[in-house]
């Protein structure tokens, strides 16, 4: 089970509104590369984990993305806090306002809800785990595009925060994987 | 100010949580290494006291730290994305 903890992984702190930035970084909620969908694969994939390296090492990355989505949805959050009539019809946000307001709904920067599609949890542990490390390397990619488009260093601080979670958890996930590999090599096929 | 006095205790909990959740991944794929351990167990103890001094000053981070006083403390204001 989880319990809730009342603080952010990492500070948050916005002052400046800009929906368009929002709309950026709402695919990092529910789009195709993003935190849901992380959470989610890992979540899932646990149950086919064969040992205690890579169970720990997939619920514990999955409960740290469950932190990552609170974070992203936090950033969309402020982004739009406050808006004015202006400020959303200039900001390319009349698209996302007239179905969801400012409300945060998993979908991707292009308007496109979040699905399962995203995501796979197979058996086959190798096949999990090659497919977690290009999710993280996917998830970097998104971070260093989102970084390409932002100026706000409010913003810019926390991408980067978790732009460097990506690499870490591909770190441990290769780790992962070559404990399979290895298990594979001695014992049984999985 | 209060809001900057808040935030700057919430960070040092911040600080030792994470680096403790990064030791810890990390030990779940070197689970015999003694230094990581060492530094783990560093880092939850300052988070704890942190958290401690945070949780006196400007209430709960678990609902189970909430349990001491009335009215009910957990769902008061601000919550982590209204900070």
């Amino acid at each position: 089970m989880w319990m809730y903890e009342k603080k952010l992984e990492y500070p948050i702190k916005i002052k400046n509104p800009d929906p368009r930035m929002a709309k950026v970084i709402l695919s990092q909620y529910g789009g195709p590369n993003g935190e849901m969908g992380a959470s989610m694969r890992y979540l899932a994939q646990r149950f086919a984990m064969p040992d205690e390296i890579t169970k720990g090492v997939l619920n514990d990355i999955g409960t740290e993305e469950l932190a990552h989505l609170e974070m992203v949805g936090t950033i969309v959050h402020q982004l739009t806090r406050n808006l004015s009539e202006k400020e959303i019809k200039d900001g390319g946000f009349a698209d996302y306002y007239v179905d969801f307001g400012t409300g945060v709904f998993p979908a991707s920067a292009a308007g496109v809800p979040w699905t399962a599609a995203y995501i796979n949890s197979m058996s086959d542990v190798i096949a999990n785990l090659t497919e977690d490390m290009a999710a993280e390397q996917k998830a970097r990619t998104v971070y260093d595009n989102i970084l390409t488009l932002a100026d706000d260093p409010d913003v810019i601080d926390v991408i980067k925060f978790l732009r460097e979670r990506e690499v870490v958890h591909f770190q441990r996930f290769g780790e992962a994987l070559r404990r399979v590999t290895d298990l594979k090599d001695c014992k049984k096929y999985y | 100010m209060a809001e900057e006095g808040r935030m700057q205790m919430l960070k040092k909990v911040q600080e030792a949580d994470f680096t403790a959740y990064d030791l810890l991944l990390y030990l779940d794929t070197h689970p015999d290494c003694q230094t990581a351990l060492t530094k783990y167990k560093e880092a939850v103890e300052c988070g704890r006291k942190a958290r401690m001094e945070y949780e006196a000053a400007y209430g709960p981070i678990t609902a189970s730290a909430a349990s001491a006083a009335a009215p009910w403390q957990w769902i008061k204001n601000p919550w982590p994305w209204n900070m």
